[in-house]
């Protein structure tokens, strides 16, 4: 009877604190300024961001092969919550973004955003030197070819940058007097094999040596054996110029750079003329046509200082002023 | 009483107890998984919208609408050297930068000679500019005036290469119908005077050769990078000029102009309300 007195008692006290704490089990209401989904819309399907409540951050991992630049997300939000930002493409390389989101409940929450480039690694590119004897280029030369497991075609993805004593990175042209850059693939030995070419060597640089560096969207190599930059043979542009008596022209070099322009001559009447050079830089020379040239059509010849004469083949024509 | 008569009666009591204790205690393990139920039931509750809301293009649908030099890079120096490829969207009327190449943001891309051979917005075929992207898009051209264009081609038709509508066979270096003709010479639509050679012809009106052949107008229809559909009219690539008797070899190019209507996917006609 004692037992059964204390089992009734028992059961009547745990259905009592039980039914007590229905009040105070109720968990806290959420704040809703909440992104539940984002994804990336790719060719084939998208690509869906992780999303982590805990440190309040988005993670999209990007396979390479879909050749991106930009991803353009797709986000939804908890009912009635807005972002502060409009959604924008973001470039695969960005690590600033951030979402803010303003729940209905007026609650804010900052999202940031990582993109985590999947790209085949390590980024392998074929030696330009030796290393007994760096290979040299001129100072705005542009017949430079690259090859490595770029895994683009994309030239625009390829980054070759020329990094000097300083550390200073000077990026390599690729628009040049022969059309843009080119990627083309071959089947190696054991993979692929990517070329790059008519890369050029900046026109603003000084001789020495440098590092070559290759960047490909996320990846970075740094070639073993450094490159020489010198003054070649200064390259002039293909102009076909047409001047009154007196008047100035200019010629220009997209190419390897004016050094030390000594002198441009005409053949006038058998003897040869100089026509003043006013100024020149390194891309640019400006020169002037004396009054007494007398009117008909002449091809120049230009001497710059330790290099041989470069007889032009393209015409000036001096017309009477 | 004995021994044998206590342990009857223990025993009974316990069977008692037993018989009693067990729906207390049946009802007890309810009532507690109720009384946790319940009270986790409120906080646990997150609604979500099911869907985003519809992206609404900038421009309207069903509605005429007008593009008038829209500037690409040129140089007639190097005529055969391709230049950066162009691209336009139709929902917004913008050009979109070049990085957006690989999103759903353009709906024509102008690229190849003189940046003259549009293409679609489509992320599956290899040689589209949006290849890998979300482009939805393709492209197709008739050869039926702008306002004949009523019926929305099915989605078969739609061509998803890179620059697929440039040149028309009729003109010098013609690819199947196309949306302009060169004219190298100047003969082909006029007198064969300097002025009049390496003209291009955008055939949105029907055009007569000066051999006599009659060209049917052209109509462009394109599917956006988002799928919707426009139908599209190029009316010149000429600065400031929108008529053959004002386009001349000097005449600024290439500035295209053109007008287009845009309508929602799903839709079987173009219709201008």
């Amino acid at each position: 009877m004692k037992s059964r007195l204390k089992f009734f008692c028992c059961t009547l006290l745990a259905l009592m604190s039980l039914s007590s704490c229905k009040k105070t089990v109720d968990l806290p209401q959420q704040s809703n300024s909440k992104i539940i989904a984002y994804k990336v819309p790719v060719s084939d399907g998208s690509i869906s961001g992780v999303i982590d409540e805990t440190d309040k951050t988005i993670t999209v991992y990007v396979p390479f092969y879909y050749q991106l630049d930009v991803i353009d997300p797709e986000i939804k939000l908890a009912t009635g919550a807005k972002l502060s930002e409009e959604v924008l493409p973001i470039d695969v390389l960005d690590n600033k973004t951030t979402y803010t989101v303003t729940g209905a409940d007026k609650s804010t929450t900052t999202y940031k955003l990582v993109i985590k480039m999947q790209q085949i690694s390590p980024l392998k590119v074929n030696e330009v030197s030796t290393e007994s004897k760096p290979v040299v280029w001129g100072i705005g030369y542009y017949m430079i070819n690259f090859s490595g497991n770029f895994n683009t075609l994309d030239p625009t993805k390829i980054k070759i940058f020329l990094v000097g004593a300083d550390n200073k990175e000077t990026e390599m042209s690729y628009t040049t007097g022969y059309g843009p850059a080119a990627v083309n693939v071959l089947m190696g030995a054991t993979e692929k094999v990517y070329s790059i070419g008519y890369v050029g060597v900046p026109q603003t640089l000084d001789p020495g040596l440098y590092k070559v560096r290759v960047k490909v969207q996320s990846l970075t190599a740094d070639l073993k054996y450094p490159v020489k930059l010198e003054y070649i043979l200064p390259q002039v542009d293909y102009v076909s110029i047409i001047a009154k008596q007196g008047d100035t022209f200019t010629i220009k070099s997209s190419g390897p750079v004016f050094k030390d322009l000594k002198s441009i001559t005409i053949k006038v009447a058998g003897q040869d003329v100089q026509l003043p050079v006013l100024n020149y830089t390194r891309t640019l020379a400006t020169v002037k046509i004396p009054e007494t040239i007398p009117v008909g059509t002449y091809y120049p010849s230009i001497l710059f200082e330790g290099f041989p004469i470069i007889n032009a083949f393209w015409p000036i024509t001096v017309n009477a002023k | 009483m004995n021994n044998a008569q206590d342990r009857l009666i223990t025993d009974k009591n316990k069977y008692i107890l037993m018989k009693i204790s067990q729906p207390l205690k049946q009802t007890a393990a309810f009532l507690f998984i109720i009384l946790l139920l319940g009270a986790c039931s409120k906080s646990s509750e997150q609604k979500v919208e099911d869907e985003l809301p519809p992206e609404s293009p900038n421009v309207p649908f069903f509605k005429l609408h007008r593009v008038e030099n829209f500037a690409v890079e040129t140089d007639d120096k190097n005529p055969t050297e391709t230049k950066s490829a162009a691209y336009f969207s139709l929902e917004t009327k913008t050009e979109a930068p070049a990085k957006y190449a690989k999103t759903a943001r353009w709906d024509m891309g102008f690229n190849g000679l003189y940046n003259s051979f549009i293409a679609g917005n489509s992320g599956t075929d290899g040689s589209n500019l949006g290849y890998g992207g979300p482009g939805a898009g393709g492209i197709l051209i008739l050869e039926k005036a702008f306002d004949e264009v009523v019926d929305i081609p099915s989605d078969a038709q739609f061509k998803t290469k890179g620059g697929v509508v440039g040149t028309d066979e009729h003109g010098d270096f013609g690819v199947g119908t196309g949306w302009y003709l060169y004219d190298f010479g100047g003969g082909l639509m006029s007198n064969s005077s300097f002025d009049k050679q390496h003209v291009a012809y955008a055939l949105s009106t029907p055009m007569t050769m000066t051999n006599g052949t009659k060209l049917a107008a052209r109509t462009i229809v394109v599917r956006t990078g988002k799928g919707n559909y426009a139908k599209v009219k190029m009316i010149s690539c000429y600065k400031d000029a929108f008529t053959p008797d004002k386009w001349f070899r000097t005449t600024p190019h290439m500035f295209f102009t053109f007008e287009y209507v845009l309508v929602p996917k799903g839709s079987t006609k173009f219709e201008i309300k």
